[in-house]
């Protein structure tokens, strides 16, 4: 189904809104919605939810090969899904422009910032090593996917646990979750996105957009950042996007 | 851009992968020299290579610059780091070839480039429009490379002819490839071996010793040289064994000398041989632990184990054997015929045994890379290269690294990272690393364990009284160690009013809550004892047992196994009875609250008169025993105490054993002698026993020797004899002696091990001269005394059999695993109080103490500290300097260092300090203060010759 589209009326409101400091549920520039993180039964099942966005995260793992360039280190592997559930804009099984952005930014802001050891997820270098996959489904959309993905993803990364492993000459046994307590991942850090949502060519700047909001932003700027404080900028030279007026889209590069 | 290659490659996973690289040429690279002025820029650094490039050199008068070649640089690093040598130019092939083949030459290389004074200049020919080439058709790397390095050497010296005064400037070409040196000189370059050009030199001479001896040309790059042979394969290596060509044993490294090892081959029975390996050759890349197939070599061949201490230690490379070289040699000795042991080579793997292993990463010397040498803990086992992008992190931590192969052409074994226990050093850390390096099963208990334990609150019930008897009425009493939470014992005696005396040992009934087979049998099958680490305990059973309800504390009723006695006040036996039970014990009391209750005249409760009655019956059951002939070893145990905050040990004191230890302790004796009596009759072919065999008369060879030095003599043919003359055996002035003898004689000793009844017909317990002994007084933490608490409930009807417990070969196979367990156990807590001793050390700083020389060794004598119980080795030489004078006669046995002779048992003084310089081999370091000896090639005397003193204290002990 097609995204209903948004009346100049409104459109005009909500600028009018953002223009004169106030937001549709109330919040101020730079609150935050509340975040609610629910874990379930199984290791590595988490559910977030900000406002009324809500997203949830399954770890999973299995043995496979290694990449040829990398035999020593196992994979990660994270699969964001909109499905018709979460908006009836979003159409499932479809590579939406916003699909691929959301899954790469997820990437970059876990992935590529080195927060989970993979190394240590190596049992056999060339053989075998584990992969780590992360499905996210966004189960209602009220904006800010982004941030919710990112701290469900991250969550259950944490949550999750591993099967122990025995090496012994050349056997390798993979224990039962009964047989030996499961190994948790090494997580060296925890990178969180925070988005910014730009309105009126840059001048205002609202936290933690919401859906409508972001319908009439200008630009996204997502910072992902750790508690080591190394904050990296996740889009660099974002604001120099945010200067030229696109409509209605995420700034991504 | 001159250059863009595209090519496709096809991943593993089947995907098609494009690469494109691309080259980037310029013309603007300066060529370093101090005439040039074609291609100055303009603001230059100073350049590198001089006017007066001067070396007299009988080949060529003038003014030079040299080119040296990869496998000049590779082999001649030495001449290069001369001073003599300068004004060189090192082209980025040459470079980039030595970086990929050797690190630590790479490593020297790069050093003498940014010695100024040195004026080695690196030129990036590779990226200069004119000195690059590109690969032709059918060209291998290395032609290309060699023809890279002849058109950059061309390129210069064409170049410095433009130059002013340019003409009487040569550049020579130094490559040792004859092929290389002929197509040079055909294309107009000077090109000379480097052998020749240094002979050349006039004026210095001794460069020529430096002279690396390369074979000849026909030594050519060859990035993966062969440096093992080949490993047969299995089904060769099975012929070989059915035909009696190869053996079959179990390859044990050699904890001191890493180019030594020895395969152990079982025998028929018990006994098995030792071959001995020696050299990396012949050890062909077998691990310790592995099952391997050994070939003898000739008789003429054979050698003797060396006596020298040798660590595989300094940055080499793959290629770098020199070291190895130099060191084998030092094992070669000249020995009589006797000496000799016969010595084979590793052929083939019948099966590897690699676990994963703790220990330290060696970063390599280079900044960026990804390849690094891993340095286990275990010094019996080879460094270990690994793959790591994060070697920075880990630098400082404990890590654990699997292998995954060792290929032929690599002197190291390839593995990978596994997981990080935490910075060295750490108390949580090390404790970590000795239980994983001792294979002590430490995980928390899995779900599947915990899921058979009973639930709580658990009271006994109705159906657990069927076949026991109510004996809650008694006196019993618990005496054990303080702070003890698992009580497996208790004690009671009562008159019974007909002039005999009753006597109970009660035990706690844990075969009653372990069902056989079940997952929390088998888990304590596995791990088969409790670990008892300095500061912390490595239960057998979840703690819901072993610390609360198998433990017989006081005021609970708790079900127990009792070994009941009717005797007389001369401790002798009248009847025996066996009985599951219910106890209540009326206190559990620590030895020294025991003692105190039998020494206070004024406490005459039921508790004490039943330890007296006890006390008295263990003297005389003590008297009998030591009569017949067990004997009373000592080995030096310490004790720590711990600061109650911060747990580190702030004193050691010798552990002090009191009149109520032995009061426990013989009649647990007896209870396992009647025990193992008792399961014996009823099953003879499938009893759990446990017996110490006598050691063979060599074994006191040592011993005899020691004492025949001070005028002694030590009887060994039984054990009678040998404990009355260790009672005999006292020097004058020298109270420690008889100790030191009996902690000599405790290492003459086999080990004790549980055998099963039907695989065996030698029962004997030398130890404790008993000719029948079991395990069953402690079911909490031993899986051998549950085994026997179930053979025993058979015995007397009060529980019902099953399959494995009558399986002969099923029990042997258990008592396998619990003899391994219980060795790695003893290894774990001699590891942890080295640690703690360690961190004692580290607290109190630099200590003088007094010691004895316990053993002497051909380099090293190894010196025993009784106030600590601390024993340390001093070597009187190492790799670097030349040592002092060493005289080694293994017949007394006695080391004679520049004049002064130590033999064994001589009193020295020490001085003891930490040396944390290498975090994860923590030393203890000692220096000899007492008595001194001199060295001849120092002119002054000194303070006093200082051997160094080590002391690895750290995950392994040996003995």
């Amino acid at each position: 189904m097609k995204e209903t589209p948004l009346s100049n009326c409104e459109r005009q409101f909500l600028l009018k809104a953002i223009e004169e400091k106030k937001r549709l549920d109330g919040r101020q520039t730079y609150d935050y919605r509340n975040i609610k993180i629910t874990f379930g039964t199984d290791y590595g099942c988490c559910i977030v939810d900000i406002g009324k966005t809500r997203v949830l995260a399954q770890v999973s793992c299995e043995l496979v090969a290694p990449k040829d360039s990398r035999p020593t280190e196992g994979i990660l592997f994270f699969n964001l899904e909109l499905s018709s559930m979460a908006s009836p804009a979003f159409e499932s099984n479809r590579q939406s422009e916003l699909l691929v952005k959301l899954n790469r930014l997820l990437e970059r802001c876990l992935r590529n910032s080195k927060c989970i050891d993979t190394e240590s997820l190596c049992v056999v270098a060339g053989e075998k090593v584990w992969q780590i996959r992360v499905d996210i489904h966004v189960l209602n959309h009220d904006g800010n996917i982004m941030d919710a993905a990112s701290i469900a993803a991250i969550t259950a990364l944490s949550h999750f646990r591993r099967p122990d492993v025995g090496i012994q000459g050349e056997e390798v046994t993979v224990y039962a979750l009964e047989e030996r307590d499961p190994i948790p991942l090494s997580v060296y850090h925890m990178p969180i996105c925070v988005s910014f949502s730009f309105f009126q060519q840059g001048t205002y700047l609202l936290v933690d957009p919401c859906e409508r909001e972001e319908r009439v932003m200008d630009g996204l700027l997502v910072i992902a950042m750790n508690n080591v404080k190394i904050t990296w900028n996740n889009q660099s030279g974002a604001f120099l996007n945010v200067q030229k007026t696109q409509s209605n889209a995420f700034h991504v590069r | 851009m001159l250059k863009s290659k595209t090519f496709l490659k096809k991943t593993r996973s089947g995907r098609v992968l494009k690469v494109v690289r691309e080259h980037y040429l310029r013309d603007d690279i300066w060529c370093g020299s101090e005439l040039c002025v074609e291609c100055r820029q303009e603001s230059p650094p100073p350049p590198v290579l001089q006017r007066d490039a001067c070396r007299e050199s009988s080949l060529c008068a003038s003014r030079h610059y040299i080119i040296p070649d990869t496998n000049v640089v590779l082999h001649q690093i030495d001449i290069l780091e001369d001073p003599l040598i300068n004004n060189v130019i090192i082209l980025q092939t040459v470079l980039q070839e030595v970086r990929h083949r050797s690190a630590p030459i790479y490593k020297r290389i790069k050093d003498v480039i940014h010695n100024a004074s040195k004026h080695f200049y690196t030129f990036t020919n590779e990226h200069h429009r004119e000195t690059f080439i590109e690969r032709e058709q059918g060209e291998s790397a290395n032609d290309r490379n060699d023809r890279a390095i002849r058109t950059a050497a061309r390129w210069y010296s064409e170049h410095l002819k433009k130059a002013p005064d340019g003409e009487e400037l040569q550049v020579i070409l130094l490559t040792d490839d004859k092929g290389n040196r002929e197509k040079a000189e055909g294309c107009g370059v000077i090109a000379y071996k480097c052998e020749e050009y240094i002979k050349s030199l006039i004026g210095s001479p001794e460069l020529m010793d430096r002279l690396a001896l390369c074979t000849d040309d026909a030594n050519e790059i060859t990035s993966s040289k062969i440096l093992f042979p080949e490993h047969l394969p299995l089904s060769r290596i099975q012929a070989g064994i059915k035909s009696g060509t190869f053996l079959q044993g179990v390859f044990r490294a050699s904890r001191d000398n890493y180019l030594e090892a020895t395969v152990f081959v079982q025998g028929d029975g018990d006994d098995g041989t030792e071959i001995l390996i020696q050299g990396l050759q012949n050890l062909n890349r077998a691990v310790h632990q592995d099952l391997v197939a050994v070939e003898l070599l000739p008789r003429n061949l054979w050698v003797t184990p060396s006596s020298v201490v040798l660590v595989d230690e300094g940055p080499k490379g793959d290629e770098d054997g020199d070291g190895d070289e130099e060191e084998q040699k030092m094992l070669k000795c000249d020995a009589s015929e006797s000496m000799l042991k016969p010595t084979g080579k590793i052929v083939g793997i019948i099966k590897r045994n690699w676990r994963p292993f703790c220990g330290m990463l060696s970063r390599s010397e280079i900044k960026e890379a990804t390849r690094h040498l891993f340095t286990p803990a275990d010094r019996r086992i080879p460094r270990i290269r690994i793959e790591t992008r994060q070697a920075s992190a880990l630098m400082g931590q404990r890590i654990m690294v699997a292998i995954d192969g060792w290929p032929k052409s690599s002197r190291y074994p390839n593995g990978h990272f596994v997981r990080s226990l935490g910075s060295a050093g750490d108390k949580e850390t090390e404790t970590e690393v000795l239980l994983l390096e001792h294979d002590v099963p430490h995980q928390p208990f899995s779900q599947a364990v915990l899921s058979f334990l009973p639930k709580m609150p658990w009271a006994i019930a109705e159906e657990d009284m069927r076949n026991r008897v109510d004996l809650r009425k008694l006196c019993v009493c618990s005496v054990d160690p303080p702070g003890c939470t698992d009580i497996d014992d208790a004690l009671h005696c009562r008159d019974l009013g007909n002039g005999n005396l009753e006597v109970g040992v009660h035990i706690a009934d844990v075969s009653h809550f372990i069902r056989p087979g079940n997952t929390l049998d088998q888990e304590a099958a596995s791990r088969g004892t409790t670990v008892y680490l300095c500061e912390k305990r490595i239960d057998m059973v979840p703690e819901l047992l072993s610390s609360n309800l198998c433990s017989l504390r006081c005021n609970v009723d708790r079900l127990a196994f009792s070994c009941i006695w009717e005797m007389n006040h001369n401790a002798e036996i009248i009847s025996t009875r066996f009985t599951k039970s219910v106890i209540n014990s009326k206190a559990s009391l620590t030895y020294a609250e025991a003692q105190l209750r039998i020494d206070d005249t004024n406490m005459n409760d039921d508790v004490t008169r039943s330890l007296r009655g006890l006390n008295a019956l263990a003297k005389i059951l003590k008297k009998r025993r030591i009569d017949k002939g067990a004997l009373t070893l000592s080995s030096p145990e310490v004790r720590f105490h711990m600061d109650s905050e911060t747990h580190d040990p702030i004193d050691l004191q010798a552990k002090e054993l009191k009149e109520t230890n032995s009061l426990v302790e013989e009649f647990m004796l007896l209870a396992n002698i009647s025990v193992a009596q008792k399961i014996y009759d009823e099953f003879s072919e499938c009893a759990l026993l446990r017996k110490h065999p006598a050691p063979p008369p060599s074994n006191y060879d040592i011993l005899s020797k020691a004492a025949k030095a001070k005028g002694l003599v030590i009887r060994t043919d039984s054990a009678k004899a040998l404990a009355d003359s260790l009672d005999m055996a006292q020097v004058e002035g020298f109270s420690y002696f008889n100790t030191l003898l009996r902690i000599l004689g405790t290492r003459c000793m086999m080990q004790a091990v549980y055998f099963c009844s039907g695989m065996d017909s030698d029962f004997h317990h030398y130890g404790l001269a008993s000719p029948i002994y079991t395990h069953f007084t402690s079911p909490i933490r031993r899986y051998a005394d549950i085994i026997v608490h179930r053979l025993l409930a058979v015995a007397i009807g009060a529980d019902c059999t099953y399959s494995d417990l009558m399986d002969k070969h099923k029990q042997a196979a258990l008592c396998n695993n619990l003899n391994y367990r219980h060795k790695m156990a003893q290894y774990a807590q001699r590891a942890s109080v080295a640690f703690h001793t360690q961190l004692f050390f580290k607290s109190r700083g630099i200590q003088n103490e007094d010691g004895y020389i316990l053993f002497v060794r051909k380099n090293a004598i190894i010196v025993l500290i009784p106030k600590f119980g601390l024993e340390g080795t001093v070597f009187f030489e190492n790799k670097e300097k030349r040592g002092p004078r060493l005289l080694f006669d293994e017949e007394v046995p006695s080391l004679t260092v520049e004049g002064h002779t130590f033999n064994m048992f001589d009193r020295v003084k020490v001085t003891i300090s930490l040396d944390a310089s290498n975090i994860q081999h923590q030393k203890i370091r000692m220096a000899l203060l007492e008595p001194v000896y001199r060295r001849e090639h120092v002119p002054k005397r000194t303070t006093g010759g200082c051997a160094e003193v080590t002391r690895e204290v750290k995950c392994i002990n040996s003995s």
